[in-house]
C-alpha cells in the first residue's frame, strides 16, 4: 500500500491510554514482539465488539511513518482497512482519533479476559471473534454500502 | 513357652500396676492388641524384653532410668517392675526384674538401683545369685539371640533380606536350629583334646626323662600346636579380609546406586534445560503468530469485503498510477509525457463512482493472499500442543530432578569414592586369597606333622605300661573319636535343617506373596543369606533382587514362621506393627496365616493397621482383644481394658 493510499495521515502517531497493559502483554510477558501488533489485534476486537474506550489516549507509541519496512505492510494494511471502517468520512485526524479510541476498547477487553484467564486465551479470543463477526457484519455493510471510498 | 500374664507396674506409661491376662486356647492363638501410635504398644513389646534379658535388651542406648514412668518418679521413691508367668516344658514358671528408684524434684530421669531378677519355678523360688547364673537359666528357657525371631517389629524384619545377614543373626538362626549346642560341644572336645594330648607328652617325657624320641615327639607336638594357633590367625584374618571385602562391597553397591541417581540427575537436569530452550523457541513462534493476530482475528470481515470482487482498476494499479502520475519518468525509465499522464488520469476516473466496500475488497483480497490467516491460525494450534506438551514434561522433569535430590541427599559426585573402593576391594580380595593360600599350605603341613606326631607318640606310648599313660591315651581316643561325630553330625544338621527351613520358608511364602505365579521358593546358603528362586530358574539373593517393602516384609516372615514351625522350641510370637504399608493382598494373606503362626501369637496393631472387616476373617482364633488408651487425667499413663 502506497502512503498517498492511505486513509490516515502518514504522520499520524499511534497512542494509548492503557500504557501498562502495553508494557506488561509486551515488555514483561513478551507476548507481542512490537507494541503496533498488540495495537492492530486491540483494534480488531475494538471494532468488532462496538467497543471504544473513554479514556483519552496521550502515551505514544510510535508514528506511522516509521513503519517503513517491507515486514510491517501487513499490519500497517490491517489498520488501514479497519480505519476506513470505524470512521466514514474524509477527516483523516477524526479517523485517527476513532481508531485510537476503537484500539483501546479493545485492548480493554483483552485485558480484562487476560486478568480472568491469567493467559491469552488466544483459542478462546479468535472462537468468540468467529461467532461475533457474523452479527457485526451486516451494521458494516450497511456503513459501507452508502459511502464512496475515502483515501484519495 | 506360653504366656499366661504379664504384670507392669510404673514401667514406662504404664503407671500403677497393669495387669494383662494372655491366656490363650489352642484353637484360639490370637490376642489382638489396639493401640494409637505412643499409648503403649512398643511399651508392652519392651516390657517383655526387659523381663526376660534386662534394660540392655530394650535398645542400644536405653538406660534403665528411661523405663522408669514420669508420674510415679515426680509422686514418690518407688518401685518398678515386669513380671511374666507362663508355661514351659511342663512347669510354671514366673520372672519378675525390678528396679527401684528415687523420687525426682524436677523432670529430669530418676536414680535408680540395681535390676533385680526373680524367678520362680512351679512355686518355688530359684536361687540364683549373679547376673550370669539368671541369665544363664533364662537362656535355656528362650535364648536372647533366637527370641529376635518370636519378638519382633512387622517393618523390621526386612533386614533378614536386605543385605547378607551379619554374624549375630548367623548365630542366631543356629541357636533356634540347635546347631549351635553341637558348635559349642565341638569347640569344647577340640579343647579337652588338645588339652589331652599336651598331658600325654607331658607324661611320656616325664617317664623317659633323657629319652631323645620323647623329646623329639614333645617338640613335634609343639610345632603342632604352633600350625595351630597360626591357622587360627590366618582364620581370623581371613575373616577380617571376608568382612573387609563385604564392607566394600556394601559400599559400592550403596554408592553406585547413588551415583546412578546422580547421573540419572544429570540427565534429568539436562532434559530439563532442553525443555526450557524449547520453551524459549515455542515462545518465539507465538510472539511470531501474535504479530499476524490482527489479521487474523479480522478474517471474517475480510472473508466478507473479498466477496464483492475487485474493484475495476485493481488495487496495486491504482497504487501504481497514483504514483507514476506524480512523476517524470517510469520505472523503466520512458519519460512520461502529457498523453501518457492523460491515459493514467483517465484510468483513475474509471475507479470513481465504485462502492467503499467494493474498495475495500479489493484491499481484503489482497491482505487475504499475503496473509493467509486460515494457514496462519491453524499453525497457532500446533504451537499451542507443543506447549502444553513441553509444559507437562517440564513439570515431570522438575519433579524428577526433586525425586532423585532427595534420594540422593547432600552426596556428591562419588566418582572418586567408588574408584577408591574398587581399590580397597580389590586389596581386601588379595589379601584374602593370599591367607586363605597361606592357610592351605599350614593346613597341609599341619595334617603331615599331625600323623607324624600321633604315629609317633603312639608308639612311644606303647612302650610305657603305665596306668596313667594308658588311660591318657584311651581318653584322648576317645575324646577324638567324639569330635570327628559331632562333626559329622553337625554336616548332617545343617544339611537338613537348612532344607527343611527353605521348604517350609517357601511354602509359607508361596501362601503370602501377592505374585505367587512369578517365584518358586526360597533358597539359603551355607552363610544363611537368603536367595529367592524365580520361576524363570534364576536364583539371586534377595537383597539383590531389591523387593519392595511389602515382598521383604512376605519373604522374611516367610522364613521366620519356618525357623518356628522347624524348631521344636515353643515360644510365643509377638509382632508389632504386623501390617505397616503392606498392600491389601499381602495385608489379607498376612492375616490369613497369622493363626498359623505359632501357639500363641500376640498382635500389637494401631488402628489404621487392622480394621474390623480385616480381623472378621480370624476372629474365631482370637481368644481375647485389649485396648490401649492414654488416660484422661494423665498424660504420662496407659490404661488398658479387655474389649468384649
Amino acid at each position: 500500500m502506497n502512503e498517498s493510499s492511505l486513509a490516515i495521515d502518514v504522520n499520524f502517531m499511534f497512542k494509548t491510554a492503557n500504557p501498562e497493559i502495553y508494557e506488561e502483554l509486551c515488555q514483561k510477558k513478551k507476548l507481542f514482539r512490537l507494541e503496533i501488533h498488540l495495537f492492530a489485534s486491540a483494534l480488531a476486537i475494538g471494532i468488532l465488539n462496538k467497543t471504544c474506550s473513554q479514556k483519552k489516549p496521550s502515551h505514544d507509541i510510535v508514528r506511522l511513518n516509521q513503519l517503513l519496512k517491507e515486514e510491517h505492510q501487513e499490519v500497517k494494511d490491517v489498520i488501514n482497512i479497519l480505519s476506513q471502517i470505524a470512521y466514514v468520512g474524509s477527516d483523516k485526524r477524526a479517523r485517527g482519533d476513532a481508531i485510537l479510541t476503537y484500539a483501546d476498547g479493545g485492548l480493554e477487553i483483552l485485558w480484562k479476559d487476560y486478568q480472568a484467564q491469567g493467559i491469552l486465551d488466544l483459542p478462546r479470543i479468535l472462537g468468540d471473534s468467529k461467532k461475533k463477526w457474523p452479527n457485526r457484519i451486516p451494521d458494516l455493510s450497511h456503513i459501507l454500502e452508502e459511502n464512496a471510498p475515502t483515501s484519495e | 513357652m506360653k504366656i499366661r500374664e504379664l504384670v507392669a507396674q510404673n514401667f514406662r506409661p504404664f503407671y500403677g500396676r497393669q495387669t494383662i491376662d494372655l491366656h490363650t486356647e489352642e484353637a484360639r492363638p490370637i490376642i489382638l492388641m489396639k493401640a494409637l501410635n505412643d499409648v503403649g504398644k512398643t511399651s508392652l513389646f519392651k516390657a517383655i524384653q526387659f523381663c526376660l534379658y534386662g534394660s540392655k535388651a530394650t535398645g542400644e542406648k536405653v538406660k534403665v532410668f528411661q523405663h522408669i514412668n514420669r508420674t510415679a518418679c515426680s509422686q514418690n521413691d518407688g518401685m518398678t517392675f515386669v513380671k511374666l508367668s507362663f508355661d514351659h516344658d511342663d512347669k510354671s514358671y514366673d520372672i519378675i526384674r525390678s528396679v527401684e528408684f528415687k523420687k525426682t524434684p524436677d523432670d529430669s530421669f530418676p536414680e535408680t538401683g540395681a535390676e533385680i531378677v526373680e524367678v520362680i519355678e512351679d512355686g518355688k523360688p530359684i536361687k540364683l545369685e549373679t547376673t550370669r547364673e539368671q541369665n544363664e537359666y533364662i537362656e535355656t528357657i528362650l535364648p536372647e539371640d533366637a527370641s529376635q525371631f518370636f519378638l519382633f517389629d512387622g517393618e523390621e524384619i526386612q533386614k533378614y533380606t536386605r543385605h547378607p545377614p551379619g554374624e549375630n543373626v548367623k548365630e542366631a538362626i543356629e541357636e533356634v536350629l540347635g546347631i549351635r549346642e553341637l558348635l559349642n560341644a565341638r569347640e569344647d572336645l577340640d579343647s579337652v583334646t588338645r588339652d589331652l594330648k599336651h598331658e600325654l607328652d607331658d607324661l611320656l617325657v616325664e617317664h623317659s626323662e633323657h629319652d631323645k624320641e620323647a623329646i623329639e615327639v614333645e617338640a613335634i607336638g609343639k610345632e603342632v600346636s604352633g600350625l595351630r594357633e597360626k591357622i587360627k590367625e590366618l582364620d581370623d584374618r581371613i575373616e577380617q579380609a571376608k568382612a573387609n571385602v563385604k564392607s566394600c562391597d556394601e559400599t559400592l553397591r550403596k554408592n553406585t546406586t547413588i551415583q546412578e541417581k546422580i547421573e540419572q540427575r544429570k540427565q534429568a537436569e539436562s532434559d530439563r534445560d532442553s525443555i526450557k530452550e524449547q520453551m524459549k523457541t515455542n515462545e518465539d513462534k507465538l510472539r511470531e503468530f501474535n504479530e499476524h493476530l490482527g489479521v487474523i482475528l479480522m478474517a471474517p470481515l475480510l472473508q466478507e469485503l473479498s466477496k464483492t470482487g475487485r474493484a475495476i482498476v485493481p488495487h496495486w494499479k491504482r497504487n501504481a498510477i497514483a504514483v507514476l502520475i506524480q512523476s517524470d519518468r517510469c520505472i523503466c525509465d520512458r519519460p512520461i509525457d502529457d498523453s501518457i499522464r492523460q491515459r493514467f488520469e483517465r484510468q483513475l476516473e474509471k475507479d470513481l463512482g465504485v462502492s467503499m466496500r467494493q474498495y475495500l475488497g479489493d484491499q481484503a483480497t489482497d491482505l487475504l493472499l499475503s496473509a493467509q490467516p486460515s494457514a496462519l491460525e491453524k499453525g497457532l494450534y500446533d504451537i499451542l500442543t507443543q506447549r502444553s506438551n513441553l509444559v507437562s514434561n517440564l513439570v515431570l522433569t522438575e519433579q524428577k530432578v526433586a525425586d532423585l535430590s532427595k534420594e540422593i541427599g547432600d552426596s556428591k559426585d562419588l566418582g572418586a569414592d567408588i574408584i577408591a573402593a574398587a581399590d580397597t576391594r580389590n586389596r581386601a580380595a588379595a589379601d584374602l586369597e593370599k591367607y586363605s593360600d597361606e592357610q592351605r599350605t599350614k593346613r597341609a603341613e599341619q595334617d603331615v606333622k599331625s600323623a607324624e606326631y600321633r604315629r609317633r607318640q603312639q608308639k612311644l606310648a606303647e612302650q610305657f605300661t603305665d596306668e596313667d599313660i594308658k588311660n591318657k591315651k584311651t581318653h584322648l581316643k576317645s575324646s577324638e573319636q567324639c569330635e570327628t561325630g559331632i562333626k559329622e553330625a553337625i554336616d548332617k544338621l545343617v544339611e537338613k535343617s537348612k532344607k527343611r527351613v527353605a521348604d517350609l520358608a517357601s511354602e509359607i511364602f508361596l501362601d503370602l506373596t501377592n505374585a505367587p505365579k512369578l517365584y518358586q521358593g526360597i533358597e539359603i546358603t551355607d552363610e544363611y543369606e537368603l536367595k529367592i528362586k524365580t520361576v524363570g530358574g534364576i536364583t539371586r539373593p534377595v537383597w539383590d533382587q531389591m523387593p519392595s517393602a511389602g515382598q521383604s516384609q512376605m519373604i522374611a516372615t516367610s522364613f521366620i514362621a519356618a525357623l518356628n514351625r522347624y524348631t521344636a522350641r515353643e515360644a510365643p510370637v509377638i509382632i508389632d506393627t504386623p501390617i505397616g504399608r503392606l498392600d491389601p493382598i499381602h495385608k489379607k494373606n498376612l492375616i490369613k496365616f497369622y493363626p498359623d503362626m505359632g501357639p500363641q501369637v500376640i498382635i500389637l496393631y494401631q488402628p489404621n493397621e487392622l480394621g474390623p472387616e480385616d480381623i472378621a476373617p480370624i476372629a474365631k482364633h482370637v481368644s481375647s482383644e485389649w485396648l490401649f488408651e492414654r488416660d484422661p487425667h494423665n498424660p504420662d499413663a496407659t490404661l488398658i481394658r479387655r474389649m468384649e
